[in-house]
């Protein structure tokens, strides 16, 4: 069972609790040339730059943003990963980062419209893989 | 399964030579990521594990680090001779290697004993 399901469990519709939150952000860059697309496109990881500064100025210290390499979710560029509950979002723009710092880092609640379906997550029949 | 059952991340950051803090990866080889990824894939571990390359993951003091997820055990000091011993114990048979393990309070914390009085804020360049 993985953390998200076993969050699920205990918290059912409950906050989560507040425990210590690593939050990775994708910041891959491919060439314009790869047949996949890149999280950070344009190479000045700015959703990373953002996320932090909003975590910074919401005062949660025991969120801390950190930059990742290639998730393995390009399809769903841009793409956030929540750990220890493991919820993992998708598409993510900068003006959702309000919402995603106060909803889910500040209150134990994900953003379940961004959140990325179960049937994307690294299965072949998800229907954004080409 | 489709969904990680485990997340590696490996930092691979890489500063300039004579930066205030020291880098995970002082050659920007990533050379420890690449070996645990190859060493992942050949014991043939059962689920669906990633190794992850991750930019600063702001342990410098503690690198060569490697966090593993769902269940968030941090790793520093890394060496290439222990990712054996991170295969076989904690991946394979769910015990986190003991002695490479980060103290609590080295863990995101300003009280880290390791950590410079007075650290420049300065984020890595785009990559």
């Amino acid at each position: 069972m993985n953390t998200r399901n076993l969050f699920s469990r205990l918290f059912g519709e409950k906050a989560l609790p507040a425990v210590p939150r690593e939050v990775y952000v994708c910041t891959n860059r491919r060439d314009a040339a790869a047949g996949k697309p890149s999280c950070n496109a344009n190479g000045t990881r700015e959703l990373l730059a953002q996320l932090k500064g909003k975590v910074e100025a919401a005062n949660l210290p025991m969120v801390k943003v950190k930059p990742s390499g290639c998730m393995d979710h390009c399809e769903h560029g841009q793409t956030i990963a929540v750990y220890p509950e493991d919820v993992w979002y998708g598409f993510v723009r900068v003006e959702d980062l309000d919402e995603i710092v106060d909803k889910h880092l500040r209150r134990g609640r994900p953003v379940e419209r961004l959140v990325l379906a179960a049937e994307c997550r690294n299965t072949e029949s998800c229907p954004h893989r080409s | 399964m489709p969904e990680f059952d485990r997340h590696i991340f490996v930092c691979t950051n890489q500063r300039e030579a004579g930066a205030a803090r020291p880098s995970c990866s002082p050659d920007g080889k990533g050379k420890l990521h690449s070996l645990l990824k190859d060493k992942v894939k050949a014991a043939k571990l059962p689920g669906v594990l990633r190794v992850n390359k991750s930019g600063c993951l702001e342990q410098c003091e503690h690198g060569p680090t490697i966090v593993v997820y769902p269940e968030q055990v941090w790793y520093g000091f890394v060496q290439p001779e222990d990712l054996d011993e991170i295969v076989e114990e904690h991946l394979r048979h769910g015990r986190p290697v003991e002695r490479l393990r980060l103290a609590p309070e080295c863990v995101n914390t300003e009280s880290c004993p390791h950590r410079p009085a007075e650290i420049p804020r300065v984020d890595p360049p785009p990559c």
